[in-house]
């Protein structure tokens, strides 16, 4: 397959990940992060062709297709506009969409905006806000035949997880842990970060268990946030003041919402290697350890993680407890991920999530990154994002500077 | 002088749900009624429970069987957290265990739990011998079953 045309992030609208923003509509979050994006892309919103907006829930938000407040707030009313919701993919999903966009011809300049508000939902018994979110969250479960034994997603996920660890008695509690001190730790150099909590491998492995072997700091946050990036086709990045950094990769996997139970697949994630193989193929990278020089992953909870190491192929099946133990993913390591604080730590929420991990890697590209900056040797790195029912919706997207 | 301060109300979606289960109701309502669990077979062998009334391989439209109610655990979850006031704080005591258990006699597994006395880690491991037992009242749904450890001695 061939696309005549190359597309560029070439602006960058992040928000920072917070517990609830009650000064601020979900419009205005997304209007926010727009104009910072169109700032950096140094472009205004009549150069914008075409609206794409990451919206993970109507339920959470209590309005059906925002997107359309969101078009008109941002002065784009008229013009195409697209809403995109894959569970905790939902902001790569729509990323794809948007380069499909521009490499098909259609349009020339896009506008990819990522927002969620979370904490307006209640549980109506308690007043409790997380429970709200996590009650809304849980009926991404199957109703029948998943949801009445499993109204926490970290449980149903974690029947892959604990059948990995039997399946090859890796990765440790304790490496799992050491992910999280990890991620946590990076968390404390992003400035977009809502949690920044120094936590030691003991303090995750004494901390609250939610379902073994997850505990209270190896579980992601609950946020609220926007993030935005402006994608351009290489004509319309020429003519912008900006350092373009090519999507040179997009792929997604929609697999099974069932654990695969026997055979080569119990205790795998394929939607994560499914997803990655395509965006690999399209980009060219063939040993994704030594080809790219920073990873953005979905570490909804920390095992998964180190399961996704292995899905990505940055080691082999089985392995990622020994490149946890390396130390390859730290940000000193060869191989940096989640230098952002990932989910466990800069924020997570889907929709914003998944935009800002791009944000982040294309940070990390042009050398911006500030105190969490890693070394750019290769030129390229990859967002790998994953949710659904059962980690059924896989997501990889690779950028590359100019010089990769 | 009037406030910039956030201002809060309370709103509610009124959504009250009636639905059908479509072409797989009788297994729920031989749950309910009989105390069985049934599966599906097609064309091409594969019994499946979760029952579906199409085979995703074949395409044909499948056939009832009905199951022993004995399996196996393919993998397990010890659980410490349900959100305040779901219903199934009704049918269990926190932690509990939450299992993938592929039954006898078919080729896929279903989301259920194994129920031990214990609130101790770990008791239940893939490839212990289970079997279901149904509650008094059943209400045509997933929970109307659940699961203990299974002597293998009884199985013979």
């Amino acid at each position: 397959m061939s696309l005549s045309r190359k597309v560029a992030v070439v602006g960058l609208g992040q928000m920072p990940f917070k517990t609830r923003y009650p000064d601020r509509n979900y419009q205005e979050l997304a209007f926010e992060a727009s104009a910072l994006a169109m700032d950096d892309a140094g472009i205004g919103i009549d150069d914008v062709s075409s609206g794409v907006y990451a919206i993970y829930s109507d339920m959470l938000l209590r309005q059906q297709t925002p997107e359309t407040m969101i078009h008109e707030y941002l002065g784009l009313a008229g013009k195409p506009a697209l809403r995109i919701t894959a569970g905790a993919s939902t902001g790569t999903y729509a990323l794809r969409a948007a380069f499909a966009e521009i490499a098909a011809g259609l349009v020339d300049v896009v506008l990819l905006v990522g927002v969620q508000k979370s904490g307006d939902l209640i549980n109506p018994d308690t007043g409790h806000r997380g429970e709200g979110t996590m009650m809304s969250e849980s009926i991404t479960h199957d109703v029948n035949w998943q949801h009445p034994y499993t109204p926490f997603p970290p449980a149903a996920w974690g029947l892959v997880i604990t059948a990995h660890m039997a399946r090859w008695g890796s990765p440790t509690e304790r490496q799992i842990a050491q992910v999280a001190v990890k991620n946590h730790k990076n968390a404390f150099l992003n400035p977009y970060s809502q949690l920044r909590l120094e936590v030691s491998v003991d303090e995750v492995l004494d901390s609250r268990l939610i379902a073994w072997p997850t505990t209270m700091y190896e579980a992601c946050l609950f946020s609220e946030g926007a993030c935005a990036v402006v994608l351009a086709s290489a004509d319309a990045a020429a003519a912008m003041d900006t350092t373009p950094i090519w999507v040179s990769g997009v792929g997604t996997s929609h697999e099974t919402s069932y654990p695969y139970i026997d055979g080569e697949m119990l205790g795998r994630m394929p939607a994560i290697s499914r997803s990655a193989e395509a965006a690999y193929t399209m980009a060219g990278v063939t040993d994704p350890r030594a080809d790219l020089d920073v990873v953005e992953l979905h570490d909804l909870v920390a095992a998964l993680e180190v399961l996704t190491y292995e899905e990505l192929g940055l080691c082999a099946v089985g392995d990622g407890g020994a490149l946890v133990d390396e130390g390859a993913t730290e940000l000193t390591g060869d191989i940096p991920v989640n230098p952002s604080g990932g989910r466990l730590a800069c924020g997570h929420i889907a929709g914003p999530s998944e935009v800002s991990s791009v944000a982040e890697v294309v940070a990390q590209l042009r050398g911006d990154a500030g105190g969490r900056q890693v070394p750019i040797n290769r030129g390229r790195g990859l967002v790998s994002t994953v949710g659904g029912q059962c980690a059924s919706l896989g997501a990889a997207i690779v950028l590359e500077r100019d010089d990769a | 002088m009037t406030s910039d301060a956030p201002f809060e109300i309370p709103a509610r979606v009124l959504n009250e749900y009636r639905y059908s289960y479509g072409g797989v109701s009788r297994f729920f309502r031989a749950l309910q009624e009989d105390q069985k669990i049934l599966g599906t077979r097609c064309a091409c062998g594969e019994v499946r429970c979760p029952p579906r009334l199409y085979c995703p391989k074949c395409k044909s439209q499948t056939e009832w069987v009905e199951l022993a109610g004995t399996g196996r655990v393919v993998s397990a979850i010890d659980c410490y957290y349900v959100p305040a006031n779901y219903e199934l704080h009704d049918y269990l005591d926190l932690p509990y265990t939450l299992a993938l258990i592929a039954l006898d006699g078919t080729d896929t597994a279903i989301y259920n739990t194994v129920f031990t006395g214990s609130q101790e880690l770990h008791q239940v491991k893939p490839g212990d011998p289970v079997k279901a037992l149904f509650r008094e009242k059943r209400e045509g749904r997933l929970t109307d079953f659940y699961f203990v450890h299974d002597p293998v001695g009884e199985r013979g």
